[in-house]
Order: structure tokens, then C-alpha cells, then sequence
């Protein structure tokens, strides 16, 4: 771990890079460095992307590009309200649009945040999808990306975070073109819409399979669609998750996950759930906690490679080793007093050690509930499959590092597991 | 009672293990004497119970009046409980319950040792296990769950606590066969570079055709008890509903209560209520998603199926 600790004066430099003056005005430079630009009329895929549908694409999913309300513009500056989509014809009248976002509570989330009640989702994988690590190396993903917007050379996992509005009926479109699935973890939806093969008797995707590629090992005969529509409503107010749950032991690791965040009723950005006695906060983030084994990352199914796992990447968002000193969307940057919201989403195989530094913090709430009484602490896990939301108070002059210890399944601290990010008080 | 209707299910080969789980509590006025006649011995288990391969060397306590494996102890409480345990194996074992009976005498090769308690006036769920061999009696199969049940025939996880209407124990286990293979040819196996590949639930591994399907109806509030018998964390996640944990290791639970991923740690027992709010057919399952594997083969292992109705 030493080798990614920064010296003092190169600490400060980072700093100054991502604070501008004492103002956010780096951060926002940072963050549009990160991002690629939203291509609104480009239709559903990027050229070059590996999610073209050919044959399979129809109308309907056309129509997807055209209702993802991403919450912020792509030059990132104000308070810009996304103009509200027309819907399809024939489709249901939307209810009540998107939240206005400001921009810089939005800085916080992933920067591919879709919201609203009819959203897309696509796929890519097998072909082209490589993650580059802080040591250079690419590593083959295969990760979801919001219909429309191409996917982000920079960070292709994890996928956009979907913003939702308790109570709300949602209707998630899903294309792609090999067989996947989402499953909507912790939203308790019905059988139907559950994404699991074997129990909602569809896959989305083709069916590869003979002289091609596997299908995933699907057992049984379920129908091969896509798109595909999940309906459902958003749950109690709360951090969740969303994963492919098709040969799913292979899938999930490759990068087939991404955060759900379902706001209050009344659609407040600043509150955790409904009631007067909610905690409240100025400032967001999401942690994806994960984690790879490069030598997956070769595999199209699920076979005896796939029965032990050793990773060697320790992620948070995405981001590994250096990088992490310098992504935005994870260091865990405020104004000094603000509160400061952590959503700790683990999307791993691997439990996960939170420390920030010593600074003591409070878990409020897990698994899209209220605790029934906060834990302070200065150190936490989380378990795969687990979230947790933690808030704590930034102070004036934080300590520098905040951490994340990958355990192996055993509990046993690994080796080299530990992944480093800055927090930084304005 | 139950054990039977396991059995008779398992020697079923094609039939889902469907649990109804124990419906019924009698109220019983005189505590029971209980005498449980175990033999230790080495056993090839088959992984799929309808194909002879793969084995899997393992060690076992066998109830030898049954005549299959002592995997679930069920219990009322005060009931007085003697394990009479014969040991055929080439090593000292005993039988330890964590948190009950613990510190006996060892049972020597060749030898039979007795070990006996009383089931605590509370109910509870417990680990039992292997203590001589340390974790690679464990790791070759000698471990179960025992669950004690209240006298007074009414269900509630503990004195105070939450009742149900419906009680499921989950028993886990897990098996890296480079172990069982060098235990098996006498040679010396490295705990620390343990990695299961078989993983066990109720001593099945998930199989389309035979495997773990927990029954019960909407509007039932179900008891599930896991007991961590391996040697690996147990992240256990709920598709379809969240869960209310009561108990870890019989002390109540006051924090993090409302959970759709429970974690059950290496010897934990952990006790939840599931409210049952909706039918249908639904996974639970490590999300450490290895675990739900047979041999890396995707879907298999330690996978459950609810199936409410």
C-alpha cells in the first residue's frame, strides 16, 4: 500500500488540482474530463459499439434513447432541468418528470446517473469493453450502459446509477444482444420481473449457442427476448442494487452491476427516507465496492476456472490503485461541517473493511431500511451483496486516506487488498 | 420425525427436496431422554446423489439407528440429550456443541465416549462439530445444527422473542476436495490455502432436479435458522423479500435488523423472521457467488429456493 500514498507536497498538488482555488471549480473540470458527452441523436449505440442489435432492435427500444432523463447536463455548470421525453406512442403517459438535480450534489453519483419512470438499459460485452487499471493493463468487462448514451471509454464499469422516487411505477427497458438479465436486488419485485431465467421462464438477449459462443448456461427453455421490460415500484426510499443474473457467478464479475438510489417520496436529494426524523446531508456518494480476478476476464461461461476466486484488483467505482487519488466521484470531497453521505454498495465477492481515516462515522441505515439504532463507528464492513449508508460530519482538516480492505470469504485480510482514496475538505 | 421424511425425499433421486418445515409444536409436560447412537466413520459422499462420480472422502457422524448422516439435531428444550459416539476412524474426535457442551473428553480411535447435555430451558439454535482436528474435522464433514425447541408449545425463536408460523433450519457446509483427496491418501493439506469448490445445503448441492425448496404461505411469518457449519462466510440474499434478523448466535439482534442480505459467519448461527408478503418462486443464496456453483459449473452449490404460495 505504500507505493500509492502520495508525498506531502504531492498531496498538495493534488489537491490544488482538484479544488481549483478553495472553490469546486476543479471538481467540475475534473469531472467533465470524465465523462463523455452525451450523444442524444446519434440513436441507441455508439459507433463502434459492440451493442449494435442488428436484426433484434425494434421501435420500442429505438424509443428508449429518447426517455433516459439523465439528471444534469453534460457541460455540468447550474441548475439545468433535462427537457422531459416525449413518450412513444402508445405508451403510457409518464408520471411527474424528472428531478431537477443540481449539478453539483450530481457531481457525487455516477456521472451516468439515469432517472425517471421509463428507463434503458444496454449491454456490452465481448467485444471491445476493456477497463484500463492504474498499472496500465486492460482488462476485458462486460457492463451495462444507459440506452443511448454510448458507454464511457473511461470507465465502462460500473453501470449508471438509477435515481428513483419511492413509490413510483417504473418500467425498465433492457436491449441487448447476448442473454443477460437484471436482476433488482433487494426491491423484492414479483417472480415476473425478478431476472432470474429459471423462475420468470425468459432471458433477454439471443441464444448463442452450437458452432457460437455458450448461452450462459441457461438450463431449461426459457423464451430468448429483448427488448424487455421489467415493471415494477420503486421501494422504500434507500441504496440498492442491479445485477445480470445469467450464468450469474461469471457475469457479475465481469462488470454486469450497477447502484440503485430511490429518493423520498417527495423526491428530496437531501434526506435518506421519509420521515421528519430522516438524517439529512449536503453532500453524496456512491461506493461500488468490488473487486476483479483478471483471470476471468478471458471467460465466456461459467466452468471449473470459475470455481475459485483470487482477485488481484481492488476497486472502489471502478477505479484501482492511483487512480482512486484522483476520481472524482470517489474521493470523498466537502466543505468543511457539511455532512457527508457514503452509499456503500458492495457488488463484489469479497467483504469489505470501511475506514475513513480515523474520522468517526454513523451507520444509519442498510439494505433500503432504517436501522433500528445507528452504529458509530470508525470502521465497518460491508458483505457482498450488502449496502450500508454511512454519514459523518466533515471536519477541518480531515485525515488524508480513506480505505477499503478487500477480506478474502474466510475474513482473512489479503494481501495488497486495500484500496485508498483521499478525503478532502474545502 | 423430520429426519425420515428427509430421507425418504433423498432416496427420491428425481424429486426436489421440498421442506414444509415444522408446522406443529406439542406442548410436552415431561422433559425426553434422549440417546443418539453415532458412529464416526470415513465415507465416500457422492456429490449427485443420482450419479456415482464424483466422490468426495469425507468424514461423517452417522446415526447409526437411522442409518444415514447426523446432520440436524432437533431437540425440545430440557430434554436431556446422550450422544453415544463411536469412533471408526483412524483419529481422535469428539463432539462439541458451541456454546453448550464443550472441553469433553476425545473419543479415541476404536474407542466410545459418551456426551451428554441438557437442552437449555430457552430455545435456541447451536453448532455442533469436531473440536480434536480443529477446523479439518470441519472441513471433512463433522459439523451439524442442532435447534431446541420451547416445551410449552408455543413457537417463538427465544423468551420475548418474535413467534412463527413455520420453522426452517438451513445447515451449511463446504468441501476444497484437494483437501479431502490429501486427508484421504494420508497427506498434509495447508489450511490457509483453503478454497472450497462443493458447497452444501442440508448435505445437498443444488441440482435442477434435487435440491432445497423451503414451503410456506403469504401472510405466514417463517423462522429461518442458518447454521454455519463450514468454513467460509455465508452472505445469505433474498430475492423476493427482506427479513427480519432475531438472534446471532442466540443474543438478540438490536441494530441491523431489516436485511434483503444476511451475513452468517464461519460457526455463526443466526435466526431470521421472514414475513412472507408475496407468492411465488424465489432464490436465496450466497452472494458470494462461487458458493453457488458446483466445481465453478454456474448454478448449483448452496442455492435455495422459496416457494410460497
Amino acid at each position: 500500500m505504500d507505493d500509492i500514498l502520495l508525498a506531502d507536497s504531492q498531496l498538495d498538488t493534488e489537491k490544488r488540482r482538484l479544488l481549483g482555488l478553495g472553490a469546486l471549480s476543479g471538481f467540475l473540470a475534473a469531472c467533465e474530463q470524465s465523462r463523455t458527452p452525451l450523444r442524444e441523436n446519434e440513436g441507441i449505440y455508439a459507433k463502434g459499439s459492440d451493442d449494435a442489435t442488428g436484426g433484434v432492435t425494434d421501435n420500442a427500444s429505438q424509443n428508449v434513447a429518447e426517455v433516459n432523463s439523465v439528471g444534469v447536463d453534460c457541460n455540468c455548470t447550474g441548475d439545468a432541468t433535462p427537457p422531459v421525453p416525449p413518450a412513444a406512442p402508445g405508451a403510457p403517459a409518464p408520471v411527474a418528470g424528472p428531478v431537477n438535480i443540481p449539478a453539483d450534489r450530481f457531481l457525487s453519483l455516477r456521472p451516468e446517473s439515469v432517472t425517471g419512470n421509463r428507463i434503458g438499459l444496454s449491454s456490452g460485452d465481448l467485444m471491445g469493453s476493456q477497463q484500463t487499471m492504474s498499472d496500465g493493463v486492460p482488462i476485458n468487462v462486460w457492463r451495462f450502459t444507459a440506452s443511448g448514451q454510448g458507454f464511457n471509454q473511461d470507465r465502462p464499469v460500473p453501470g449508471p446509477t438509477i435515481e428513483l422516487i419511492e413509490g413510483t411505477p417504473v418500467e425498465l427497458i433492457f436491449s441487448t444482444m447476448h442473454p443477460h438479465s437484471i436482476h433488482l436486488h433487494g426491491l423484492d419485485v414479483d417472480q415476473l420481473n425478478d431476472g432470474v431465467p429459471s423462475t420468470s421462464g425468459y432471458v433477454v438477449g439471443m441464444q448463442i449457442g452450437g458452432g457460437g459462443l455458450p448461452n450462459g448456461r441457461v438450463v431449461g427453455l426459457p423464451s430468448y427476448i429483448s427488448p424487455h421490460s421489467y415493471f415494477f415500484t420503486a421501494p422504500q426510499a434507500g441504496t440498492y442494487m442491479y445485477h445480470c443474473h445469467v450464468d450469474t457467478v461469471l457475469h457479475m464479475e465481469m462488470g454486469m452491476y450497477g447502484a440503485i438510489v430511490v429518493r423520498p417520496q417527495d423526491g428530496s436529494l437531501n434526506r435518506l427516507w421519509n420521515a421528519p426524523d430522516s438524517p439529512q446531508f449536503d453532500r453524496e456518494f456512491v461506493w461500488h465496492l468490488h473487486t476483479f480476478d483478471s483471470r476471468w476476464h478471458g471467460l465466456v461461461v461459467s466452468d471449473q476456472n470459475t470455481a475459485r476466486y483470487n482477485p488481484d484488483y481492488f476497486l472502489i467505482n471502478g477505479k484501482d490503485g492511483v487512480d482512486l487519488l484522483t476520481d472524482p466521484v470517489t474521493v470523498l470531497h466537502a466543505i468543511a461541517n457539511e455532512t457527508v453521505l457514503v452509499r456503500a454498495v458492495n457488488v463484489g465477492y469479497m467483504p469489505a473493511v470501511i475506514s475513513l481515516g480515523g474520522i468517526v462515522f454513523q451507520v444509519v441505515s442498510s439494505d433500503g431500511r432504517p436501522l433500528s439504532r445507528p452504529i458509530t463507528t470508525t470502521g465497518f464492513m460491508v458483505a457482498p451483496g450488502e449496502r450500508y449508508d454511512l454519514l459523518f460530519t466533515m471536519p477541518a482538516a480531515p485525515p488524508a486516506y480513506a480505505t477499503v480492505n478487500y477480506l478474502n470469504i474466510r475474513g482473512q485480510t489479503i494481501s495488497g487488498g486495500t484500496a485508498t482514496t483521499l478525503i478532502i475538505a474545502v | 420425525m423430520k429426519r425420515r421424511e428427509f430421507l425418504k425425499a433423498g432416496l427420491s433421486a428425481t424429486a426436489v427436496v421440498t421442506i414444509p418445515g415444522l408446522l406443529s409444536l406439542p406442548r410436552r409436560a415431561d422433559a425426553a431422554v434422549l440417546d443418539y447412537f453415532i458412529v464416526v466413520e470415513a465415507v465416500d459422499k457422492p456429490v449427485y446423489p443420482t450419479m456415482q462420480q464424483p466422490v468426495i472422502p469425507m468424514w461423517q457422524y452417522i446415526d447409526s439407528i437411522v442409518g444415514s448422516q447426523l446432520l440436524e439435531l432437533t431437540v425440545t428444550a430440557g430434554d436431556i440429550v446422550n450422544i453415544i459416539l463411536q469412533n471408526n476412524l483412524s483419529v481422535a474426535v469428539d463432539f462439541t456443541v458451541r456454546g453448550l457442551l464443550e472441553g469433553s473428553q476425545p473419543c479415541l480411535p476404536g474407542q466410545i465416549q459418551s456426551y451428554s447435555f441438557v437442552a437449555p430451558a430457552t430455545p435456541g439454535t447451536f453448532l455442533f462439530y469436531d473440536s480434536i482436528n480443529g477446523e479439518l474435522g470441519k472441513a471433512m464433514g463433522l459439523s451439524g445444527g442442532l435447534r431446541i425447541l420451547p416445551s410449552d408449545g408455543i413457537a417463538r425463536l427465544y423468551d420475548g422473542g418474535p413467534t412463527y408460523h413455520r420453522d426452517h433450519l438451513l445447515i451449511f457446509y463446504d468441501v476444497d476436495t484437494r483437501l479431502n483427496e490429501a486427508v484421504a491418501a494420508g497427506n498434509v493439506f495447508d489450511m490457509s490455502t483453503y478454497q472450497p469448490n462443493y458447497f452444501f445445503v442440508n448435505g445437498i448441492t443444488y441440482t435442477p432436479s434435487q435440491h432445497v425448496e423451503l414451503q410456506m404461505i403469504v401472510g405466514e411469518n417463517v423462522a429461518i435458522r442458518f447454521v454455519n457449519a463450514g468454513l467460509i462466510y455465508y452472505p445469505m440474499h433474498f430475492h423476493g423479500y427482506h427479513v427480519n434478523v432475531a438472534t446471532r448466535n442466540r443474543m438478540p439482534e438490536i441494530s441491523v435488523i431489516e436485511k434483503d442480505t444476511v451475513l452468517v459467519k464461519i460457526s455463526e448461527c443466526v435466526e431470521v423472521i421472514l414475513p412472507v408478503s408475496q407468492p411465488g418462486l424465489y432464490p436465496l443464496h450466497s452472494h458470494f457467488v462461487p458458493a453457488v456453483t458446483n466445481n465453478g459449473y454456474y448454478s448449483g452449490g448452496g442455492l435455495i429456493m422459496i416457494n410460497a404460495a
